[in-house]
């Protein structure tokens, strides 16, 4: 138990406690006894002062009200773990949950590699108007949604799409339902991630392809390396790290998608294109249940905490630094 | 007796606010004020409809000038798409802060205040206030917004739905008006206008609250005389006028009498409109001022509007779908000058009158489509008197029951008929399927 100084000073002198004055002390003696020892804590407070007001709190407050029923107002009803239950045997959040499970495929194993595919083409010193090119590439991360919806809409209408209208054009295709039907639905929910991120992961791995040394391509190729060994034993390896770190932000970015969905198909045609944070989006706001969603966030958590650590082991990711 | 400069600047503020009082008092009780002398008065007004806003502020300008009201009005608004203002609103009232005094809700974000006592806790319950008044409007249009037998929110119109039609390109294709039935729209489709590249109707195939549009099916199957819900919220979907309903337009999409959109209010349904794609559409009255007008102004003149073709089997001529319900924040500060306006603006006769004339919305009071206002000639629709033809439908518009579950139910039901639509199911299975699941979530 912690004992103040004035209680020590007064242990053991009985009545004579209160004929003791008190010591004079003013803030700035206090400080300039404890100084050393405070400032750094006072340095690293900013960030921990935030975290927990505006992380910390806000997950534990939402952990609280994973084990209640409530509708945003009044009275907060206790259920336990019941939603939880609840939720992993919920059809609609197996569907949320499997397409999910597809948009995040989709980023990893096409937007990656699409990505790294344009970061070597930008790299490559034969391609001319690199800053050209790389705006337009990084443009469609800046566009507003509603420009994205709208363009996206009028692409893939059924009866008056460009899509449509090339495809039938070209190879006489008959038009394709693309936004009202499922399958189709969740491919052009998919195309859209494909042209609105790669962009965006592209920068990533340029970063990490230009922090190569030259000298090590110019060594490989003094000893009669083609481009196939060059980047499969000197531009993979060494892009490693960066690659590590896009396939973790690029797995929780796309664990957590919404506006996609939101915007183009509203998670339809019926669930067939709706995500996780669409669902928790429409248990907490259109049908408040506020518990109920903030228990699938929790769940989503778990999931990508999970995935993400199965991909840093992959990676071996901390591994050098241990070494 | 000598008095400090504080002492009289007190003294002499005491005596204006006594001053001011007496006159309040005597202003109520004399009912005879100018602007100037009233309580100012600003209301938070949260709407998604340009529409509203402009009425309201009309009626608020009119009784801030009117000797017979205590108040001098200020609007002050917040416009955002009908779902996100009411995601808003929740937050707020969550909150406690920022309330508004006043929201339009959308018919189907009503369902949301269904929930679990949601309604009971945010919004003033007006049952006893309309209670006088209530036999005087049209029951149907209370029964959206009522929970646990309490109204909490007013009608802004009457959402009669009507089959509007391409008159030019009709009488091009030798087709002659009235369309008496389903049958013979089916008919004239198939062998007049299709192969002219045209469709009889367009109906929106997604977009809506599941990502699929159940528009032009609930109003169809409310024709029919079928309710998703029954007054005491059970689900009556799975029924023999849904499966007809489904039939009829999945019969439609094949052999293209029907046009699926798959953006009815965006792009491809302005393409729609401007290329004449289609010669008609079956939508309520709203349709007009709210997307026919603004998307193709310059078709003025060619439209015209009849009752719904009729169903062999029975129904109604007409249907309904949408409306907005303005409702009154129960914790608002100046609940009584909100009411006042909401009163006056959808409550009296003149307001009733004035709704249509100035945004084109439908009196919900019966008494009023007596009045010669509403029987003028719609230069939009070649001059025809709409107002006489939405007057014969009035009385026989189906009712539409709210559920907690609406959400649940569009997202099941646009599921089922995108299946349908794609030719994945068949109509009965699709309502079955519906059905069941929408069921399964009600518990």
């Amino acid at each position: 138990m912690a004992v103040s100084v004035d209680e020590r000073a007064g242990t053991g002198r009985g009545a004579d406690r209160a004929l003791v004055p008190p010591r004079p002390r003013s803030l700035g003696a206090w400080w300039r006894r404890h100084e050393r020892r405070l400032a750094p804590y006072l340095f690293v407070a900013p960030f921990f002062v935030l975290f927990a007001v505006f992380m910390a709190y806000p997950v534990a407050n939402a952990l609280w009200l994973s084990l209640h029923e409530w509708t945003g107002l009044g009275a907060m009803e206790w259920v336990g773990w019941d939603n939880y239950g609840e939720v992993l045997r919920d059809a609609s959040f197996h569907h949320a949950a499997a397409n999910t499970a597809w948009y995040a495929a989709a980023s990893l194993f096409v937007i990656c590699p699409l990505a790294l595919l344009l970061a070597l083409a930008l790299n490559s010193r034969r391609v001319a108007a690199k800053d050209l090119l790389r705006t337009g590439y990084f443009i469609p991360v800046v566009l507003s949604p509603v420009v994205i919806a709208l363009m996206f809409t009028i692409i893939f209408d059924q009866e008056f799409g460009l899509m449509n209208a090339g495809l039938r054009g070209l190879l006489g295709i008959r038009p394709i339902n693309w936004l009202g039907s499922p399958e189709w639905a969740r491919l052009v929910i998919i195309i859209i991630l494909v042209w609105r991120w790669t962009g965006y992961i592209m920068i990533y791995f340029l970063a990490g392809l230009q922090n190569i040394p030259r000298e090590l391509y110019e060594a490989a190729q003094l000893d009669g390396a083609g481009s196939w060994r060059l980047f499969w034993n000197i531009t993979l390896p060494l892009l490693r790290p960066v690659t590590a770190f896009v396939a973790v932000v690029v797995l929780i970015g796309a664990s957590q998608i919404f506006e996609e969905p939101y915007i183009l198909t509203n998670g339809g045609p019926g669930e067939a294109t709706l995500s996780i944070a669409n669902y928790v989006q429409r248990e907490g706001f259109e049908r408040l249940n506020f518990g109920y969603a903030a228990t699938a966030s929790f769940i989503l958590f778990a999931f990508v905490f999970l995935v993400t650590q199965v991909q840093i082991r992959f990676f071996g990711i901390g591994r050098e630094q241990e070494g | 007796m000598s008095l400090s400069r504080r002492q009289l600047l007190h003294a002499a503020g005491a005596a204006s606010l006594g001053a001011a009082t007496t006159q309040r008092l005597h202003r109520r009780s004399a009912a005879a004020q100018t602007a100037g002398d009233k309580e100012p008065v600003t209301i938070q007004f949260w709407t998604h409809d340009q529409n509203y806003i402009d009425f309201f502020t009309a009626r608020a300008a009119e009784l801030t000038e009117s000797p017979d009201s205590p108040y001098a009005y200020e609007l002050n608004i917040t416009q955002a798409p009908s779902a996100d203002i009411i995601t808003k609103a929740v937050a707020a009232y969550s909150a406690g802060r920022g309330i508004p005094d006043t929201v339009g809700i959308e018919i189907s974000q009503f369902s949301r205040f269904m929930q679990r006592g949601v309604a009971e806790q945010t919004l003033l319950d007006l049952t006893d206030r309309v209670a006088e008044l209530r036999d005087q409007f049209f029951e149907s249009r209370w029964a959206p917004y009522t929970v646990d037998g309490r109204v909490y929110a007013v009608e802004s119109g009457y959402p009669l739905s009507v089959y509007y039609y391409r008159q030019d390109l009709l009488d091009e294709y030798g087709v002659e008006t009235p369309l008496e039935t389903w049958d013979q729209v089916m008919q004239i489709g198939r062998e007049v206008v299709v192969p002219q590249g045209k469709a009889m109707a367009a109906i929106s195939t997604t977009g809506g609250q599941g990502g699929g549009d159940i528009t032009q099916f609930g109003l169809l199957f409310q024709q029919r005389g079928g309710t998703f819900f029954d007054a005491a919220g059970n689900l009556t979907l799975d029924t023999p006028e849904a499966v007809e309903v489904a039939e009829l337009l999945a019969t439609g999409l094949q052999e293209g009498t029907i046009l699926g959109l798959t953006d009815f209010y965006g792009g491809p349904g302005a393409a729609a409109m401007q290329q004449g794609a289609t010669v008609g559409y079956f939508m309520p009255d709203w349709f007009e001022t709210y997307v026919l007008q603004p998307t193709v102004p310059d078709q003025e003149g060619l439209w015209r509007i009849q009752p719904l073709p009729a169903f062999a089997g029975g129904g109604s001529r007409t249907s309904v779908w949408g409306g907005t319900g303005f409702a009154v924040s129960r914790d608002s500060p100046v609940a009584e000058a909100t009411w006042e306006l909401l009163r006056y603006g959808y409550l009296t006769r003149d307001g009733q009158i004035k709704r249509w004339q100035e945004i084109k919305y439908l009196p919900t009071m019966a008494e009023v489509w007596d009045d010669p206002a509403l029987t003028g000639p719609d230069p939009f629709l070649g001059g025809q008197e709409a107002g006489q033809v939405y007057k014969e439908l009035a009385p026989t518009a189906p009712t539409q029951y709210q559920s907690p579950f609406w959400n649940q139910l569009t997202v099941e039901l646009a599921g089922q008929l995108a299946e349908l639509y794609n030719g994945r199911t068949s109509p009965a299975d699709a309502i079955k399927n519906a059905a069941a699941a929408i069921q399964a979530e009600m518990g």
